[in-house]
């Protein structure tokens, strides 16, 4: 399992003659199994947090050290394959392949793997879904779809899931249900669990809570006792 | 680079994507096809149009010249001297009389019809006739007739007609419809060549009866025709200048005139048509091809460039950019497979279509020699080109997606900047029109249309 550590990470945009720093020297650290939910407003830094933490995007400077190797300054094809696996990645709006069944798309993460997978059949029976196997995604409602998202990132096996506002486009009781599944694979497995959020009742089932604003951390929260989803006043 | 073979249920993605936008790829798949099928049509059937001539030509021992004496007659045995040239295969001598032929019997003057003679006991050795209907000739008061005239007229094997020869008026019965090499085009001479059927035909006759009916002894002759050794294709046949030298040595100091092939009527209006229209079908071929493969690789860009934040998800998900690749030239791939090995046989099915209508316009219609061999590197080119187009097509664009870096690609991509023609006001249109107008106008390089919007502006 991954430990993980970034050391004073800057990310900056250039849009137009404009520069945004969307993070601005960020040091946090992960420990192996953790469910960590990072909190901010819009425009705080928490999806490039999440981008340069999965490999998505490399920082301009500062290290991202997971399992002791520094992914901050990989080459494209290093971090392909750091992506491939040792991440997972939930997000807003699914992103599933339409064209493929929940079985395929799982499927999909699955075979990529080199550390050996869960079978696609089995991590789909255990987010609920054993009876839509061979539903594409337009026929699957919305929680049902962000349940496949989570068997997908969680199918490869990945020292490190990344969710992307996992329950924004879902409605109070989904949202619940899908976290839920998340927070339960997430002691099963022991998979390191980073969510980004703006919705601060989340916060409440994480074992840690990162607070960003503007680019910087501006709390880091331990949480010894984290509720489970139906235990949090939404 | 990792994982080099393609994924076993990205390949699955291939499939449901061909099938659940079928109407698009069935779309660009057409455009390729027609494209493939128009180019495999146009070229090979100009080649073989041409190769369906010379063989007719060969076939039949269409002359390499005609020596016309005019209002003069000559001894037959002129004709041994001209065999007698080297370079010379064949000669044949003849009668040709202009006659008529009473098509009506309330038509007060009869249409033309050219008489030419044939041997008495044998087939001629220059100018065969090809008999596609009826028989050859087994009486005196039998005649052939020229089937595109006949054909014309409505005239069959069996009908009798009344033919004016030296100002008689005689009865003959057809006894077939012939094509030769002579009259493809039933045209009078070099200077009114273009055929004119309700007023000009031609008919084969013995040459005894015709020289009977028009006063002629002693096996004169008006006419000699030549033919060389060799083939048509490869024209100028080898000796031809010679042969032309020892002729008009032979005939010097006559009335003759010496006419080459394609100084006749037939043969000029043949070259003409064949040699003018092969560069048009060849720069046809090149259009269609090229414009199919245009607009699929612009079809092929646009459908995976709306694939973007796939891509990215795909990207995302630690697909490598070559297996992405693979993944996305597979769809051009199977178009530019698929159709263009289609598209080349409906092609070649297609020239059958293509040469028939032009030789059935020119030769009034197939001839005897007609031959459509598939032209395969000529096909084959255009299936390569075809299919290494379409799969480019696929790809190119993935891997210029692929460069995107995956976080960037999973957002929608950034709007472009507003230039100034987006901020035309364009009051002076209806405001439904406005949005349209000014997407045009930034789209598109009509200079003078926005000059022209401009000058409105002010």
């Amino acid at each position: 399992m991954s430990h993980i550590v970034m050391r004073n990470v800057r990310k900056t945009y250039q849009m137009g003659t404009n520069t945004i720093t969307a993070l601005d020297g960020v040091s946090i650290e992960i420990n192996a199994g953790e469910f960590v939910v990072v909190l901010g407003p819009s425009g705080s830094g928490k999806t490039t947090l999440l981008n340069v933490l999965g490999g998505l995007e490399s920082p301009n400077s500062g290290d991202v050290i997971v399992d002791g190797e520094n992914i901050a300054g990989l080459q494209n094809g290093k971090l392909t394959a750091y992506r491939r696996h040792s991440v997972g990645f939930i997000f807003q709006f699914f992103n599933l392949l339409p064209t493929l069944t929940a079985l395929e798309n799982v499927g999909l993460s699955a075979e990529m793997s080199k550390n050996g997978s869960y079978p696609p059949h089995d991590i789909l029976e255990r987010v609920g879904l054993d009876d839509r196997l061979d539903h594409y995604p337009g026929q699957l409602s919305g929680g049902q779809q962000q349940r496949v998202a989570v068997a997908r990132a969680l199918a490869k096996k990945p020292a490190l899931v990344l969710a992307d506002e996992p329950t924004g486009s879902l409605d109070v009781q989904t949202g619940i249900d899908v976290l839920q599944v998340m927070r339960n694979l997430n002691r099963e497995t022991g998979q390191s669990f980073v969510v980004v959020t703006h919705n601060s009742a989340i916060a409440q089932i994480a074992d840690r809570v990162i607070r960003l604003g503007s680019g910087k951390v501006h709390t880091v929260i331990e949480n010894p006792t984290p509720f489970e989803p139906d235990e949090v006043e939404w | 680079m990792v994982g080099a073979a393609m994924l076993k249920n990205l390949r699955r993605k291939t499939f449901g994507d061909l099938k659940a936008n079928w109407g698009q790829f069935l779309a660009v798949w057409l455009v390729v096809t027609l494209g493939t099928a128009f180019y495999g049509a146009m070229y090979p059937a100009g080649v073989n149009m041409r190769e369906s001539l010379y063989r007719t030509y060969d076939q039949l021992h269409y002359m390499d010249f005609q020596v016309q004496l005019g209002d003069a007659l000559m001894e037959p045995q002129i004709v041994d001297e001209v065999r007698a040239v080297p370079g010379v295969e064949n000669a044949e001598g003849r009668l040709v009389i202009e006659g008529g032929v009473q098509l009506d019997a309330d038509q007060d003057y009869p249409v033309s019809l050219r008489l030419i003679s044939v041997p008495d006991d044998r087939e001629p050795s220059v100018n065969q006739n090809d008999i596609t209907d009826g028989r050859t000739i087994q009486g005196p008061d039998e005649l052939l007739l020229l089937k595109s005239f006949a054909d014309w007229n409505e005239i069959e094997p069996g009908d009798e007609l009344r033919v004016r020869v030296n100002d008689q008026m005689l009865t003959m019965t057809v006894a077939g419809l012939v094509f030769n090499p002579e009259y493809l085009v039933a045209g009078r001479n070099s200077t009114s060549p273009f055929p004119a059927l309700s007023s000009f035909g031609v008919a084969w006759v013995r040459y005894s009866w015709l020289a009977g009916q028009s006063g002629v002894e002693n096996g004169q002759i008006n006419d000699v025709v030549v033919h060389l050794p060799g083939e048509s294709s490869t024209e100028p046949k080898a000796g031809a200048d010679d042969v032309r030298e020892h002729l008009n040595a032979l005939f010097d100091g006559t009335n003759a005139q010496v006419f080459a092939r394609k100084q006749t009527a037939s043969g000029g209006v043949i070259d003409a048509n064949i040699n003018g229209v092969f560069p048009l079908m060849r720069f046809y071929s090149g259009v269609f091809l090229l414009g199919s493969t245009i607009i699929t690789g612009v079809l092929l860009a646009r459908l995976v460039e709306s694939e973007r934040q796939r891509i990215g998800t795909l990207r995302a998900m630690g697909v490598t950019r070559r297996e992405l690749m693979l993944h996305y030239l597979t769809f051009g791939a199977f178009i530019g497979i698929t159709g263009g090995l289609v598209g080349s046989i409906l092609g070649y099915l297609n020239s059958f279509w293509v040469m028939n209508t032009f030789l059935h316009y020119l030769a009034g219609g197939t001839l005897p020699g007609f031959v459509n061999t598939p032209q395969i590197p000529f096909l084959l080119l255009g299936f390569v080109i075809v299919a290494a187009g379409s799969t480019v097509a696929g790809a190119y664009p993935a891997w210029v997606q692929s460069r995107t870096p995956p976080g960037v690609a999973l957002r929608p991509a950034t709007p472009k900047t507003p230039n100034a023609i987006s901020q035309l006001r364009l009051r002076f249109l209806p405001p439904v029109l406005r949005r349209a107008v000014r997407g045009i106008l930034r789209c598109r390089d009509v200079r003078w249309v926005r000059r022209w919007a401009w000058s409105r502006e002010r």
